[in-house]
């Protein structure tokens, strides 16, 4: 046989052994398969402040739970909760016969053992204890004192307040870091495989209950590509996909009868913090223009494909206690009028405006804002970087930008305005750089009313926002969505914007 | 010799020394800091500082960086940033990923693209000649991630007949547990007697080895084509055919010897490439290999990691190229008798 001939026939042989390989292995019909673009990093619930909290709120409970829909708390492992008067006493009532996981009883030296944990080591979200003391008087009643008044049956909800065993918390860190978990939740962890999959199994003693329809099995398969994410989705390999999809793609994925896109309320929004310190936005005036400069309606519509709203305040509308108020709109002539009567020389009229992690919409946005802002004569030079780079040069005045949009939303139910608008020695999230006394007084007011009276806290905080926008120390620039596409055949999608996340054990199939 | 290999141990070690230096210099001075990374989406200050302090980050920069080397000399290279487990561990789990895909990726490339190369020349400016050569450019010219998708477009979107992406189905990974003796799937499934197993892994694995075969395999091919055409020019080789020899025993006993010194640096390039460059391969696939981990860690001021990896990988194409200029020792007599 001639060498051509040979390398033909070993080709042809090698494909045959690709038909030889296909491998469909049977879905049983109780095992979902979800896909993730990112892998959970911190197991631990007393570290974990990121994107694996979308898999740990099905693992792990709260002590409170928000409904954002009925604009209030309900029980979850509390099943009551009482403040005194001035707000520094909180005491929960537990509630009975909840084991977790491993079949320890959660019990109020339970809660305790995690909570005491949590407030000594002081990572993730658990600043929101305010370092709070902790007792557990008897075996359902835990009580939480702190020096400040805090809104800690709030806090109780946040989604990173997840309640584990005593066990677990003896073995640390480094026992939840190789994939362990021992929750209260509806699923418990079967296995992980570092960067390929989560496989979460059902938890038969969850208090919650089961219906009989809900997956036995849940896999999370971590997934990099969108292009990959979708194509599972297409071919039913995978049935929902918590990945962050295109919004341009939201309209195709439409088109496919087997596909549905949920489009949900989320917390999250655009504030676009203008540096009040850093010429020529030092300059009030010059700051109203920009505000003017924004094309509000653009971005929702287009650059968001209608997958977000105009914001009506400076906080967005789906979370509890936001306020409407009389928002910039877009106006090149007003724009162009106050410009002129800043007093800024025409030959400064250029800013920096940040576009950070290479995020399509982002860098959108800020190209629509140049487009505009080039009519008006104002000269946008647009800065790109790592999220990390862009976060530690804009804390310091000197390497600072004077616009950076950032993707924003609360830890828990609050409308507190105090990370972007309190005065910071250290700046942390204030990018505007602002700082007013008065602002400064309406938000500690408001903090210390928010546990023990609400409207009071609302109104302090209202003056706060109203002073800041004018001042106009931030553009607020949309109040976004979440889109959830999933197999048509899916159903009992439960979300709720308190929590970036599906819960699973609501998910069950229809039909074949 | 053993003066020889013993000096090249030595300029791997002093190399290795001065890859550590400038990869610590590169990730120390870019501005940004990974702790506003690796905290959440808003820690707070007293968290930022702590975590800073923990990590030594607020110490001098020479002091840094002599803490990093006690470390690495005792084997630590620290946590990821990124993914929050053992630097060392991370690359376990990654490394042997990606040298089980660019193995058989070079395998694959030595044994389809020598042969192409061969046919090549000996038909050199023939029509066949000029598709292969056409068939290699295209090759080299289309972006390997288009490769990577068009394949997956064709062999799971329209045929259905190879997995998507992964290095093993979910079922599989759950249902079957075989021992991690190698850490290359396809080895360790056959040492267990996983025959499931086996096929899983080798229907995972094809995709991503065809896409970096085509991508790399033209740069051999015609590697060994333009080299084999000199030769076949030459005198000793029209003596060979005057003698009568077979013509397959002319081209691969005689003629492609002669080619084996350069063929082998190119080879030996393309694998220490591959090892850092299967980076666009592992991303389509979700290949869970080292060269995304050392993209996302060097993009995100991982340190740790972006230094673990570097000192592997340098270690890794240090060694491959040591071996290979041992291995122009079997393969030439004229070096070993000088």
């Amino acid at each position: 046989m001639k060498t051509g001939t040979r390398v033909i026939a070993t080709a042809l042989a090698l494909c045959g052994a690709g038909f030889a390989l296909q491998l469909l292995p049977a879905k049983a019909e109780t095992t979902l398969t979800i896909v993730d673009g990112i892998d959970v990093k911190d197991w631990d619930p007393a570290i974990s402040y990121g994107h694996e909290s979308y898999v740990l709120n099905n693992i792990y409970d709260p002590l409170t739970r928000y409904n954002t829909k009925e604009g209030k708390l309900e029980p979850a492992l509390a099943t009551s909760w009482s403040v005194s008067e001035d707000g520094k006493t909180w005491t929960f009532k537990l509630r009975p016969n909840v084991k977790f996981q491993s079949g320890e009883p959660m019990t109020a030296q339970a809660v305790k053992a995690f909570l005491d944990r949590n407030i000594k080591m002081n990572e993730g979200a658990n600043y929101l204890w305010g370092k709070a003391t902790v007792e557990a008087p008897d075996a359902s009643t835990v009580v939480l004192k702190t020096t400040d008044a805090l809104p800690l049956d709030l806090v109780s909800s946040c989604s990173y307040i997840m309640v584990y065993s005593p066990s677990a918390g003896e073995k640390g860190t480094d026992w939840f870091q190789k994939g362990n978990a021992d929750g209260t939740g509806p699923y418990k962890v079967a296995q992980w495989v570092p960067n390929q999959q989560i496989v979460l199994e059902k938890n038969k003693d969850y208090w919650g209950g089961w219906k009989g329809n809900e997956a036995d099995r849940i896999i999370v398969r971590i997934v990099s590509e969108v292009s990959t994410q979708l194509q599972m989705l297409r071919s039913g390999e995978a049935d929902l996909t918590f990945a962050t999809i295109p919004f341009d793609l939201v309209d195709t994925l439409r088109k496919d009868p087997n596909i549905k896109v949920e489009v949900v309320d989320s917390w999250q929004y655009l504030p676009g913090p203008i540096n009040v310190k850093k010429p020529p936005t030092d300059n009030l005036k010059f700051r109203e223009a920009l505000t003017h400069i924004m094309d509000y309606e653009t971005v929702s519509k287009q650059i968001y494909a209608g997958l977000a709203t105009v914001p009506q305040g400076p906080t967005p509308m789906a979370l509890a206690g936001a306020m409407k108020y009389n928002m910039p709109k877009f106006d090149l002539e007003l724009a162009k009028k106050q410009l002129d009567e800043s007093g800024v020389p025409k030959d400064k009229w250029e800013i920096t405006w940040v576009v950070y992690g290479g995020v399509d919409v982002l860098k959108n946005v800020a190209l629509l804002f140049q487009a505009n802002a080039a009519k008006v004569g104002v000269k946008v030079d647009i800065v790109q970087g790592d999220w990390g780079v862009m976060w530690d040069k804009q804390k310091h005045l000197e390497t600072s930008a004077n616009v950076f949009p950032f993707r924003q939303w609360p830890d828990y139910t609050t409308v507190q305005p105090a990370s972007m608008f309190e005065t910071q020695e250290k700046v942390s999230f204030n990018f505007s750089h602002y700082s007013n006394p008065d602002v400064d007084k309406w938000i500690d007011e408001g903090t210390k009313l928010e546990a023990s009276n609400k409207k009071a806290s609302a109104e302090a905080w209202r003056k706060a926002y109203q002073k800041v926008i004018d001042d106009a120390a931030a553009m607020f620039i949309a109040d976004t969505k979440r889109i959830i596409p999933h197999r048509a055949n899916l159903e009992g999608i439960h979300t709720d914007p308190a929590y970036e996340t599906v819960f699973f054990h609501e998910l069950h199939r229809v039909g074949s | 010799m053993t003066r020889y290999v013993a000096q090249r141990f030595l300029l791997l070690a002093g190399t290795l020394i001065g890859v550590l230096t400038v990869t610590f210099v590169l990730t120390h001075i870019l501005p940004g800091s990974p702790v506003e990374v690796m905290l959440g989406h808003r820690p707070t200050q007293e968290q930022i500082a702590a975590a800073t302090h923990r990590l030594g980050l607020d110490l001098p920069l020479w002091r840094q960086y002599l803490r990093f080397l006690a470390e690495i000399a005792q084997g630590q290279f620290g946590q990821s940033f990124l993914t929050n487990q053992p630097v060392l561990q991370d690359i376990g789990q990654r490394l042997m990923a990606t040298v089980e895909l660019t193995s058989l990726a070079v395998i694959a490339i030595v044994v389809i693209g020598i042969p192409i190369g061969v046919i090549s020349a000996v038909k050199a400016n023939s029509p066949l000649d000029h598709v292969v050569r056409s068939l290699t450019v295209a090759g080299v010219a289309l972006p390997g991630f288009m490769l990577a998708m068009l394949l997956q477009m064709a062999f799971y979107g329209k045929l259905g007949l190879l997995p998507l992406q992964g290095r093993m189905a979910s079922d599989i990974l759950l249902d079957h547990h075989f021992p991690t003796v190698t850490g290359l799937f396809l080895v360790d499934s056959l040492l267990a007697g996983d025959l499931m197993a086996f096929r899983d892994a080798l229907a995972h694995i094809l995709l991503p080895l065809a896409t970096l075969t085509l991508a790399n395999l033209p740069l051999v091919a015609r590697t060994t084509r333009n080299l084999l055409v000199e030769v076949l020019s030459e005198d000793y080789v029209r003596t060979a055919f005057a003698y009568g020899l077979k013509r397959r025993d002319v081209y691969f006993r005689y003629a492609l010897k002669a080619t084996l010194i350069p063929l082998l640096t190119v080879v030996g390039l393309t694998y220490g490439y591959l090892l850092g460059g299967a980076v666009v391969a592992e991303y389509v696939f979700d290949w869970p290999g080292i060269g995304g981990y050392v993209v996302r860690a060097i993009v995100q001021s991982d340190y740790p990691a972006a230094i673990g990896v570097t000192v592997f990988l340098a270690t890794a194409y240090l060694t491959i190229n040591l071996i290979i200029d041992l291995l122009y020792y079997v393969v030439d007599p004229r070096l070993r008798h000088s």
